[in-house]
């Protein structure tokens, strides 16, 4: 550092300042021509060693020591060139060098480590400088331009003294070339004088910068103003655009290179400060220990004790929160400032009105401020300066080179200028400040009404000289609570503003005067006595500084912390009941006049008794739960609510659910339909009921139904409700069954025709046995709450068998009745199995819920057949062979199989899966035609259709049970295989005058259709083929008994073993003797 | 006693605070006074629901909810009964909002469905329905009287309900600030109407209807406030404040649907009057931004909430008038 410079640049402060009073002006003239003379005799000692010598090193000592008792230690000017050269070569690739590098060089160059380490030091200095100025060049050519006062310099740099004087005209243009030059000028002593010239024209710059608004007030401003604001309008624009910190940076060193204090007291003005203070709050978060720098040295140049108080309420907080920020640089940076906020602004507003007073009417306001803006910078420079005040005071050099960051000098910011300051006042002056203190104490209120946050948090710090801590805001808050309680609000806060601000111009202005002004307090003094007298208010309390001090931290606090001290700034007025508002009535306001729950709870609470705390502790921490818990609603039912306009909000409801129902219903209705089959037998046609009787005769097909199912037995109950369902729906059923007679007439016309009409005219019924199901399928559902089950059935069957044998009679009794109507179809027996099958036909049409009806419907027709006697007679052994399943009568049923029955199914169910459904009924139809040849040559047969029907109207409620069963199981194919089961039944008993044989082959039929609808059953056939093929006939009654287990056992299981059973002698039957019957049943149908 | 059927400018200009309560723990997330009787709820950060005599300025009880915290409150028209939403274990319980019992400190209630937090909850004015709005992103609606949820409906951005003060419409807000209206008898037909307000990144956080059914007032996150036709959906005025992060503020109108009063993020609070809209009066709300601010529905009161909990009352320069309406009560 060229500490020469430093020296001028101070005589040019004094100068500068003390431009108005004589002495001081004097006295600078003085010391400049001092350092004039000392200057050139450095220099001219210099070039004449440098010329005579080159390198000598006593000269250099002679140098040094000539010149270090004015420089201190920076003997590097005298470096020789070569060393110097090979260190700046160093320096151009690496800024620092480690202790051995320098070792090296100092070996190799010949100069001594220190010199090399404060080489570097230096270049490190000097390149910032000099980018600093670079900058500072753009400004300084903003202002060039209008500032008229402009001088260039010439470049006669050798006698920098010769600038001094004229330092005020600062050549801008000038500095920056010339420093640009000695980079590479400097070689020897003349680059170093060089450098030290640039150093003084540098702080002669600076000088100039800060002081030119001072003296050249009147033409500098106005120009400076327009064109600064012009540019740091765009400064601002770009500040509030800026989102990115390198690019806050990068803004934030514009701002800083500006140095006019005009335009910098406008840009902390506008704005500036609090961009400023959301940035650093931002860096604080985002911990940007680089930006928190930038931020802070901003803050350092800024003029910022003329902020306005909003701004500095914003930017006071924030860098207070720094102050205990966890990198110390920063905080200790922070806090610095923050001191030095506080010293300066008092000095800034103790030394305000002398100034305004002694140019009193002569500056306008404005000149005022540049005028206090130049204060400011003086104690920046001074700040900046250090070194010199050092040297003009060497008793305090060490403390305040103690006292002052390094870092801060390096950078040449300012550092708390006041410290040192302050101590030279101390030294000097300590009695005046005293003096003074009273003056200023009067002088403050209007500070204290200027604002409680922004001088006071200032005024504390100061007073302090160190930040608060959190101790002290807590502390103080708690004084100050108290002393508003006690006080009221306003008063201590002012005195204690006042107090502070007095110890702190006892310092800081006191110092300014001592250096600089000492003239100027003189006029200074009467004044502030004179306004003091003006105002004059002292309290009592405010001699106590622990009051005072608490007082105003309190208020500073209130800032930041709104609510605890706005809560005791809130001073709630008396209470009084507010008055009603009356609602007008037409606007119908609700008042819950809808809400049963109102109701609800005020019974509740009727009931149950109030429940009152005592004390808080009483208060449980959580509310009593619920009486019962209720279970979680279905979350799926909640309905959504469109959230767009069009409403199409038609939710469909009911169609998910019928579904549901259908099928909750399928199986109870299965049920029912089983419980229907066995009806009959049990209560219904003995019980004379009119109604039902009437019902039953105008639907004779139903009676039929009924009565055929006499293998079951029912509760009474279940047959009553059986009854009822039937005579509500008594018309439903005739109607059903008109179909039916329908689908007899066309399936009659079929069986008579086979060949002529494709079995494709079958499907006509599905449509009327969609009418029944409807019809039924209401009543099933009833039924399906009655608790019909599966055990029922198994469990009953072997006795339904049983009762059946014995419940005959009553069918016959019925018979007469129904059988009116279908004799004549039972006449010729092919008509009789035809109904059976067309009625089955619509049924197997239809879905899954028709299934019940199949067994109806066939019933009737069996039970028609009868005639009381033959039933007896045959329906024993045939009872015989239900009730012993697998004994005897198992047996003659594979005989009986062995008939044409075992090839026919066989062939239906291999060839088809639906379809069959055509086929059976022309099957049936042809057995029945077979029947009548085969039934007259055995004579027994003219009773025979009703002897057969009877008989296997007790095996077939068997059977049809196990159907039954299957259909449940199966799917609706299974149907079709059920049906014509049942009706091959019949024809098959009418054959079994042989043995009942037939019987079993029947059930085979549709376990073979079964088998073949079921994919999956194949492989059973399959495999009971093999069986079958192996066991013969004997096999067969095995698989009966086989069979009645399964049935007890599952549903699931018999149909495969249905399937097994009759198509393992099917097939059998096929291949060894069925022949004749499958050809007879082949001309049949070719008939 | 005299009830008023109008507040003059003079009246709203002179409310200062008349009761402060300050015993409060934690920030007070909600208020709400009952429709009929004298009475506020508040529910805190500190789990603590506590019930006050608005007419006396009093505290009448305490309860603390720990588990569930409390976080949204409403009442509903039984005079003990209230509606909470919890602030904790939503996910775990499932129990989102519950129906208590300040008689004698009971849960009656819980209603299960909401996944997050409940922001908006409200009360129709005349049956037994009532709505919330969860972070979840839907709206149910509610029956007290069944757990059951009576309908949802899903929506993106943050939802918030209110009823109208005469129970036949309803309006809930959502991203973009589109405030869609529902026919309350009829939601299932969705929306009848959609207003937007405030652009697309506006995220209205209340919303209250006039007690004439006229004008509708729509706070935003970012504090500003409009106020809209409530049948037209036109824009009347609209008032920009200071935003306070992360807190969501509240707009209220005077009973008399002439006033608005908002509280800033800055501390202050504004009144201004809608008709002629400018503003009338502005206090240091004392208590720094506060987050609750509810007009009671049928008092010249008002309570603002931060922290503490505040009554206003008017200045009482009319000293006789209002001695008389004590006296008549």
């Amino acid at each position: 550092m060229a500490f020469v410079a430093v020296e001028s640049a101070g005589a040019l402060v004094e100068l500068d300042i003390g431009g108005p009073p004589g002495t001081l002006a004097r006295l600078v003239e003085s010391q400049r021509e001092l350092f004039h003379t000392q200057i050139d005799q450095l220099q001219k000692l210099v070039v004449a060693q440098c010329k005579l010598t080159g390198v000598n090193p006593l000269a250099q000592e002679m140098a040094a020591g000539a010149l270090s008792i004015r420089i201190g230690k920076r003997p590097r000017d005298l470096l020789n060139p070569k060393a110097v050269k090979y260190m700046q070569s160093v320096f151009s690739i690496k800024d620092a060098i480690g202790k051995k590098e320098s070792r090296e060089i100092s070996a190799l160059c010949g100069v001594t480590v220190s010199q090399v380490r404060e080489f570097f030091a230096g270049q490190r200095s000097r390149v910032r400088k000099l980018v600093r100025l670079s900058c500072e060049k753009v400004t300084r050519l903003e202002e060039s331009k209008t500032s008229k006062e402009d001088h260039l310099v010439s470049l006669d740099q050798s006698l920098p003294v010769s600038k001094v004087p004229s330092g005020n005209a600062a050549a801008s243009d000038a500095f920056v070339t010339v420093e640009l030059k000695q980079v590479p000028d400097n070689t020897g002593i003349f680059g170093t004088v060089k450098t030290y010239q640039q150093e003084t024209l540098t702080s002669i710059n600076l000088v100039k910068e800060e002081g030119r608004p001072s003296l050249l007030l009147e033409e500098t401003i106005p120009g400076v103003n327009s064109d600064d604001k012009e540019f740091l309008n765009n400064i601002f624009n770009l500040m509030r655009k800026e989102q990115t910190f390198s690019a806050q940076v990068k803004l934030m060193e514009w701002v800083l290179c500006v140095q006019n204090s005009a335009v910098l007291n406008w840009f902390s003005n506008n704005g500036g400060i609090t961009i400023l203070a959301t940035w650093l709050s931002q860096a604080a978060v985002e911990e940007q220990t680089t930006v928190l720098l930038v931020i802070l040295k901003v803050l350092y140049h800024l003029p910022i004790h003329k902020a306005l108080p909003v701004h500095m309420s914003a930017i006071v907080p924030a860098v207070n929160r720094l102050r205990f920020y966890r990198t110390s640089d920063i905080s200790n940076r922070a806090r610095v400032l923050l001191s030095r906020w506080s010293k300066v602004f008092i000095k800034s507003q103790a030394l305000k009105r002398p100034f305004v007073s002694s140019f009193k009417t002569t500056l306008k306001e404005a000149i005022h401020k540049q005028r206090m803006s130049g204060f400011l910078n003086d104690e920046l420079l001074q700040a900046k300066l250090d070194m010199p005040e050092d040297i003009l005071a060497l008793t305090e050099d060490a403390e305040t080179t103690k006292t002052i960051e390094p870092k801060q000098a390096l950078k040449l910011l300012p550092a708390s200028g006041a410290d040192s300051s302050k101590k030279h006042d101390r030294s000097v002056s300590s009695t005046k400040s005293k003096e003074r203190r009273k003056v200023l104490l009067v002088e403050q209120p209007d500070h204290r009404a200027a604002g409680r946050s922004v001088q006071v948090v200032r005024a504390v710090s100061a007073n302090h000289s160190r930040p608060m801590s959190a101790d002290d805001i807590q502390k103080a808050k708690l004084r100050a609570m108290f002393m508003q309680h006690k006080y009221g609000k306003v008063d201590p806060s002012s005195s204690g503003s006042k107090l502070e601000k007095i110890e702190d111009p006892k310092a800081l202005s006191a110092s300014q005067i001592n250096n600089v002004l000492s003239e100027c307090k003189a006029p200074q003094d009467p004044h502030l006595i004179k306004e003091g007298n003006s105002i004059q208010i002292v309290s009592t309390k405010d001699n106590l500084p622990n009051e005072s001090e608490t007082a105003s931290n309190s208020n500073s606090n209130s800032t930041s912390k709104q609510v605890c001290l706005g809560m005791l700034n809130c001073k709630p007025i008396q209470w009084k009941i507010p008055r009603e508002t009356q609602i007008s009535s037409t606007w119908s306001v609700g008042a819950g006049e809808d809400s049963k729950e109102f109701d609800v709870q005020t019974q509740r609470n009727q009931r149950e008794k109030e429940t009152f705390y005592s004390c808080l502790q009483d208060i449980p921490l959580n509310p009593k739960e619920p009486w019962d818990r209720e279970m979680d609603f279905d979350e799926t039912l909640t309905p959504e609510i469109p959230t767009e306009q069009p409403p199409d909000a038609d939710a469909e409801e009911g169609s998910s659910c019928a579904p549901i129902k259908d099928a909750e219903e399928a199986p109870a209705s299965k049920a029912a339909a089983d419980i229907t089959c066995a009806s009959p037998i049990s209560d219904g046609p003995p019980e004379p009921d009119l109604e039902l009787l009437a019902v039953l005769l105008k639907n004779p097909d139903l009676v039929f139904a009924l009565t055929s199912n006499q293998g079951k037995s029912l509760t009474s109950e279940e047959m009553v409700a059986l009854l009822d369902m039937l005579k509500r729906n008594g018309v439903g059923l005739t109607g059903m069954l008109n179909e039916l007679a329908h689908q007899k007439e066309n399936s009659s016309h079929k069986t008579r025709s086979q060949e002529q009409e494709p079995p494709t005219s079958l499907p006509s019924p599905t449509p009327p046995s969609e009418a029944v199901r409807s019809g039924w399928r209401s009543d099933f559902g009833a039924f399906s709450k009655t608790p019909v089950l599966q055990p029922h059935f198994s469990g009953n069957r072997a006795a339904a068998a049983l009762t059946s044998v014995v419940l005959q009679p009553p069918p016959a009794t019925v018979s007469p009745v129904v059988s009116g109507p279908q004799t004549p179809g039972l006449v010729s027996p092919a008509q009789a199995p035809a109904k059976i099958f067309s009625v089955p036909e619509g049924m197997m049409m239809n879905d899954s819920t028709t299934r019940n009806l199949p067994p109806m419907s066939l019933l009737p027709t069996r039970t028609p057949a009868p005639s009381p006697p033959q039933k007896t007679s045959i329906i024993c052994p045939l009872q015989q062979a239900k009730v012993f399943d697998s004994d005897l009568p198992s047996k003659q049923y594979p005989v009986t199989k062995t008939t044409f029955i075992s090839s026919i199914p066989l062939q239906e169910s291999l060839g088809h899966s639906r379809t069959t459904m055509s086929c059976l009924p022309t099957l049936p139809a042809l057995p029945h035609n077979r029947q009548t040849p085969q039934l007259l040559p055995k004579a027994e047969v003219s009773p025979i259709p009703p002897a057969w029907l009877p008989a296997p109207g007790a095996t077939k409620v068997v059977r049809q049970d196990t159907t039954a069963h299957q259909f449940i199981s199966r799917p609706n194919g299974m149907l079709e295989a059920a049906v014509p089961n049942q009706q091959y039944v019949p024809s098959q008993n009418n054959y079994s005058t042989y043995p009942s044989g037939p019987v079993s082959q029947v059930h085979m039929l549709p376990g073979s259709l079964r088998g073949d609808r079921n994919g999956s059953l194949h492989g059973d056939l399959e495999a009971w083929r093999l069986d079958g093929g192996s066991l013969g006939l004997t096999e067969s009654p095995a698989g009966w008994s086989y069979n009645d287990e399964s049935r007890r056992g599952g549903r699931s299981n018999k149909v495969p073993e249905w399937s097994r059973q009759w198509t393992t002698e099917n097939w059998d039957r096929y291949r060894s003797g069925g022949d004749k019957r499958w050809q007879d049943h082949g001309h049949g149908r070719q008939r | 006693m005299s009830a008023i059927t109008e507040l003059s400018q003079e009246t709203v200009r002179s409310m200062a605070v008349g009761a402060v309560f300050t015993d409060y723990a934690g920030k007070i997330s909600s208020i709400d006074f009952h429709r009929t009787e004298d009475l506020l709820i508040t529910a805190s950060e500190d789990d603590s629901i506590r019930l006050y005599d608005i007419a006396n300025a009093k505290l009448l009880k305490t309860t603390y909810h720990k588990k569930h915290g409390a976080d949204r409150i409403c009442f509903t028209h039984h005079p003990s009964s209230i509606l909470c939403s919890s602030r904790y274990n939503i996910e775990s319980t499932n129990e989102s909002l519950r129906y208590l019992s300040m008689y004698d400190n009971r849960c009656l209630r819980y209603f299960k469905g909401h996944k997050q937090r409940v922001v908006s909850l409200c009360m129709s004015p005349i049956n037994d329905s009532f709505m919330s709005g969860s972070l979840d992103h839907s709206v149910r609606i509610w029956d007290l009287r069944v757990n059951a949820c009576q309908g949802i409906l899903r929506l993106r951005g943050r939802p918030t309900v209110a009823y109208d003060q005469q129970g036949l419409v309803f309006a809930v807000a959502m991203e973009g600030g589109a405030i869609k209206l529902f026919d309350s008898r009829s939601y299932d037909k969705g929306p009848f109407d959609t207003f937007l307000v405030g652009g697309d990144t506006a995220e209205v956080c209340d919303i209250k209807f006039s007690n004439d059914g006229r004008s509708m007032v729509l706070t935003t996150t970012n504090n500003n406030i409009y106020i809209l036709d409530a049948y037209g959906g036109d824009k009347r005025c609209g008032f920009s404040l200071e935003p306070s992060p992360n807190l969501t503020t509240e707009a209220t109108f005077t009973p008399d649907g002439q006033y608005v009063v908002a509280g800033s993020g800055d501390g202050t609070l504004h009144a201004w009057y809608i008709n002629k809209p400018n503003e009338v009066a502005s206090w240091n709300s004392y208590i720094g931004a506060v987050t609750c601010l509810k007009w009671a529905p049928r008092r010249v009161m008002f309570a603002a909430a931060s922290t503490a909990l505040t009554f206003w009352i008017p200045k009482s320069n009319e000293e006789p008038s209002n001695g008389e309406a004590t006296a008549g009560e």
